[in-house]
């Protein structure tokens, strides 16, 4: 299977000297890859990076074996994303944010923006405000944008933040139909555990700006009862080589 | 370039959804009106011997040039760069098939047909107002137009130099001041320290005077087509410079 996402020692460091340090990790065409790591560990910044949000000083990535660079509108256009809070102009409606986003695509049919409100059940607030929405229904809303023109490689922060137990099953579901059904991969970030066993078939765990292990959710479970005991040893490991 | 089109239709978008641009236009045509109610009633009040309004749209320009178009430039302005990048909602115009570059020159062109839809609409109201006044010469009118149109591209510079304080703010609310008040100081050197002043960009919002005038005055037009053009590719490229390397 051939590499959708491949990083290669990547260094991001802001001004304050936090961030990311030498990470290098792989996403294969079809996979889920779940980042797990507690918070202020990377992973916002890990896909910031790959997104063009932020400039990295080191490394290289590439996205579709293509250097992100040099090819990011090609590669962009095969992206969806929702990095930390959803971004919404908030006087505007749940349809005309969908539809300013379709407009750099040069557009998408409308059945298109009413189908993805649809599967996050936004449909009958299509004309509401986005700024009066709650906040699960904001990540909804971030989420049908990150849907909306059936991309490639989906890159979701904190995916689940904020909604309700339906919600968080639906969007399990969303993500592993997408996979099936279209081929799609996904970079997901999560600091709970339970949820990324339930949907990653691979795991990446961050430790103060590092990779500390990348292993496939299968093997990760062979030894350890739950993913979230692994990630514990993970850490306990990693913290025991600091003190010798 | 159709990346370029399309981004620029996307942030005039986001532009016309904010009423008060819709009101700032208002505002001045009430301003025209309320000069021609003016000078129609001194008119009749001198029966007839004082008649101030003999070219409305010329008549009223330098509100438009001087106050009304930087105005709505600077906050234009702030709209798409400083309240997105507080607003958090940038990311979106980051996060897609586009450049950066694009996207600031995106901006800035939506910014322009702001601009000239203004001066647009505000040659027509001046128009309309001149011709109830019953007072119209077509080729005069015609000028006039030409001469906004004009007028259209020192708007560049002010642009670029919006998007430069832009680029170094904190916070939108300090954008909008500094852009007030170093435009102020702009136009205060214009008036008073020559001949400093007269070469800032901020001294052509009335360029068409130079291209209209009865004479051409070719070694002085050369020199502030230089100067301006000089000023647009150096507030552009700082602009860039910064916001390429900037993380949103
Ligand atoms: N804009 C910034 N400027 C300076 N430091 C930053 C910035 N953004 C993040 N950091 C720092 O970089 C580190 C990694 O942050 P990041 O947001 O990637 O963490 P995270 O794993 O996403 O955390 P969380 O689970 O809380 O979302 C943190 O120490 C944070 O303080
Ligand atoms: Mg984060």
């Amino acid at each position: 299977m051939s590499d959708v996402i491949s990083i290669s020692r990547l260094t991001k460091l802001y001004r304050n000297g936090r961030g990311i340090k030498n990470i290098s990790l792989t996403v294969e065409e079809g996979d889920i890859v779940g980042l797990l790591g507690p918070n202020g560990s990377g992973k916002t910044t890990i896909m910031k990076c790959i997104l063009g949000l932020n400039r990295f000083s080191q490394g290289e990535i590439k996205v579709f074996g293509k250097d992100l660079n040099d090819n990011f509108e090609e590669i962009m256009r095969e992206v969806g994303a929702l990095v930390e809070a959803p971004a919404i102009h908030k006087d505007l409606s749940a349809y005309q944010n969908l539809a300013l986003r379709a407009g750099i695509y040069g557009g998408v049919p409308q059945a298109r923006i009413e189908r993805v409100l649809d599967m996050v059940h936004l449909l009958q607030y299509k004309k509401d405000k986005a700024g009066r929405f709650s906040l699960g229904m904001k990540q909804r809303l971030g989420l049908a944008s990150a849907f909306l023109t059936e991309p490639k490689l989906m890159i979701l922060d904190e995916p689940v933040n904020g909604l309700d137990i339906e919600g968080v099953v639906e969007v399990r579901e969303i993500i592993k139909r997408m996979r099936d059904e279209k081929g799609a991969s996904f970079l997901i970030s999560s600091h709970m555990a339970g949820e990324i066993e339930k949907t990653c078939n691979k795991v990446a765990v961050m430790y103060e700006g590092e990779l500390i292990a990348f292993e496939t959710t299968e093997n990760a479970l062979r030894l350890h009862p739950s993913l979230e005991d692994y990630f514990l040893d993970v850490v306990k490991e990693k913290r025991g080589e600091v003190i010798i | 370039m159709s990346g370029l089109i399309l981004g620029m239709k996307n942030e005039f978008y986001k532009i016309l959804h904010r009423k008060k641009y819709i009101v700032l236009f208002a505002i001045g045509a009430l301003i025209c009106i309320g000069r021609l109610g003016g000078g129609m009633l001194i008119s009749k009040i001198s029966s007839g011997i004082v008649d101030i309004q003999t070219n409305m749209p010329l008549g009223m320009m330098r509100l438009m040039t001087d106050i009304l178009a930087p105005l709505i430039i600077f906050m234009a302005v702030t709209d798409l760069f400083a309240s997105e990048i507080q607003e958090d909602t940038l990311k979106t115009a980051i996060m897609a098939p586009i450049t950066r570059a694009k996207v600031l020159v995106s901006k800035a062109a939506a910014v322009f047909l702001l601009c000239a839809a203004y001066y647009i609409g505000y040659y027509l109201v001046c128009l309309i107002l001149q011709i109830i006044s019953g007072n119209v010469n077509a080729s005069v009118m015609t000028a006039a137009f030409g001469a906004y149109m004009l007028d259209l591209m020192p708007l560049i510079a002010v642009i670029g130099f919006a998007v430069l304080i832009n680029m170094i703010s904190k916070s939108p609310s300090l954008a909008m001041l500094l852009c007030i008040a170093v435009y102020v100081i702009f136009k205060y050197m214009e008036y008073y320290v020559s001949p400093m002043g007269q070469m800032l960009f901020t001294s052509y919002s009335q360029w068409h005077k130079l291209w209209m005038g009865s004479l051409l005055p070719f070694r002085s037009m050369a020199a502030k087509v230089g100067i301006l053009s000089g000023s647009v590719l150096i507030l552009y490229t700082i602009s860039y410079i910064i916001f390429d390397r900037k993380d949103i």
